[in-house]
């Protein structure tokens, strides 16, 4: 392991904790259950990026169940697919919110019993990357910082899927969780809001971001 | 020989009722469409378990009775739940359509795909990992859990909303499970024979316990 990937992952660390905190502040100030949502959600983010530290030094070694079952699958599924739950609440397709659960069970189920995981890496990244494309373009079209940075969460979620080709060198692995974690600070921080996608109604109805998406 | 006899008409009964009760269910849906421009779900899916329903019996039956048991291979077509089959694929799509049903009726919206979404994972999951007989057992157990609860639930949406559509489906899957449970025998025929009988009263719109249903007041 490079010392430099270690550096990265420290920084991924503190922009973690500033994720955490930032969500929690806007939770404080607005009481919508979304923030409430996104804030336990980016808390949860913290120890994955503390582990991914402490994993690189060589502290620990990833755990696996079953045939092929690792806690970084488990943390990549869960961090995707919060993606695609933010998107289904989005869009409000009450229809499909189990969807995310079912695909979860699905791809444990798969990870398991089978000695391969191929499947589910294209299968995690098709449908991440679906929610990462809807959600940012919905963002930019109702100039909604915070809705744009949290599709970067797929970002930060793809680097713990294994195998990936792309991804296989550690220092393009460690890029993209900074790129993951600095895109979502970005929205959580107000600062995408504030100077980038300005609009007369965020100045309006400033920390409840979610009304302009339900008030459509 | 006896036992031959019985199980041909059992057989015979509801290889003709089945498509004969598909087409009723069909026609009333469609007529209601092309009164009101408007689509049924609730009769949608009534013909949607019936169509799945005559897609597992008709060959299964056929391969049981002669003539057609020497033409038609048995293990081809699968004749139980053990493995994922062209029957029991049927029989996972008449439960899934029967949660899906009981979701409409009682207005529960996110839980409407759910069972489809359910099945169909158990179905691509299969093919997508070489026919992986790792998910027989899930279908198995998707299929008698789903099946089960579908029964219960049919009886309380029914009794609860006044619906004759829930009642019916629910007296006709607790038919379709005790055949299932008897087993390959002269009672286990009659129960074939019953299903066939009172598929055909459902069909034909005359199982109408309770005159107004709530389920379209909602």
């Amino acid at each position: 392991m490079n010392w430099y990937i270690s550096l990265i992952d420290l920084i991924v660390l503190v922009l973690a904790i500033l994720n955490a905190y930032f969500s929690i502040k806007n939770w404080k100030e607005s009481k919508i259950s979304i923030n409430l949502f996104l804030a336990i959600f980016f808390i949860f983010l913290m120890p994955t990026a503390f582990r991914q530290l402490v994993l690189g030094i060589g502290l620990i070694e990833d755990i696996y169940i079953g045939e092929n079952l690792s806690l970084n699958d488990i943390f990549s599924l869960v961090i995707i697919l919060s993606t695609l739950q933010f998107l289904l609440y989005l869009k409000e397709w009450r229809r499909f919110y189990f969807l995310p659960i079912i695909y979860a069970f699905y791809s444990i189920y798969y990870l398991i019993f089978l000695p391969e995981n191929l499947l589910f890496n294209i299968s995690s990244i098709f449908i991440g990357a679906l929610s990462f494309f809807v959600i940012i373009i919905d963002g930019i079209r109702n100039k909604n910082g915070m809705a744009s940075s949290i599709a970067f969460i797929f970002v930060y979620g793809l680097v713990y899927t294994e195998n990936l080709i792309l991804l296989s060198a550690e220092i393009f692995a460690a890029f993209f969780r900074l790129l993951g974690v600095f895109a979502i600070l970005l929205g959580t921080s107000g600062f995408l809001d504030k100077y980038i996608l300005v609009s007369e109604e965020t100045t309006k109805i400033k920390n409840t971001w979610i009304a302009k998406m339900v008030s459509k | 020989m006896i036992r031959l006899i019985t199980q041909t008409i059992a057989n015979w009964t509801t290889v003709i009722i089945a498509p004969i009760m598909t087409i009723l269910v069909a026609n009333r849906f469609w007529q209601f469409y092309k009164k009101t421009n408007k689509i049924n779900y609730i009769r949608l899916i009534i013909f949607l378990i019936f169509l799945a329903f005559t897609w597992a019996i008709i060959p299964t039956n056929l391969s049981e009775v002669p003539p057609f048991d020497i033409y038609i291979n048995a293990d081809l077509i699968g004749t139980d739940e053990a493995t994922i089959n062209s029957y029991s694929i049927a029989i996972g799509f008449m439960v899934s359509f029967s949660l899906c049903m009981i979701a409409y009726a009682n207005r529960w919206e996110t839980l409407y795909y759910v069972p489809l979404l359910l099945y169909a994972g158990i179905i691509f999951s299969f093919i997508l990992n070489d026919l992986s007989s790792i998910y027989f057992i899930l279908n198995q157990i998707y299929i008698y859990g789903a099946g089960v609860l579908g029964v219960i639930f049919f009886y309380i949406t029914g009794i609860r909303l006044r619906d004759n559509g829930s009642l019916g489906l629910g007296i006709f899957f607790t038919l379709s499970y005790a055949s299932l449970i008897v087993g390959e025998n002269i009672i286990g025929d009659v129960f074939t024979f019953l299903i066939g009988v009172f598929g055909l009263i459902f069909a034909l719109g005359f199982f109408n316990p309770y005159k107004k249903s709530e389920v379209f007041r909602k």
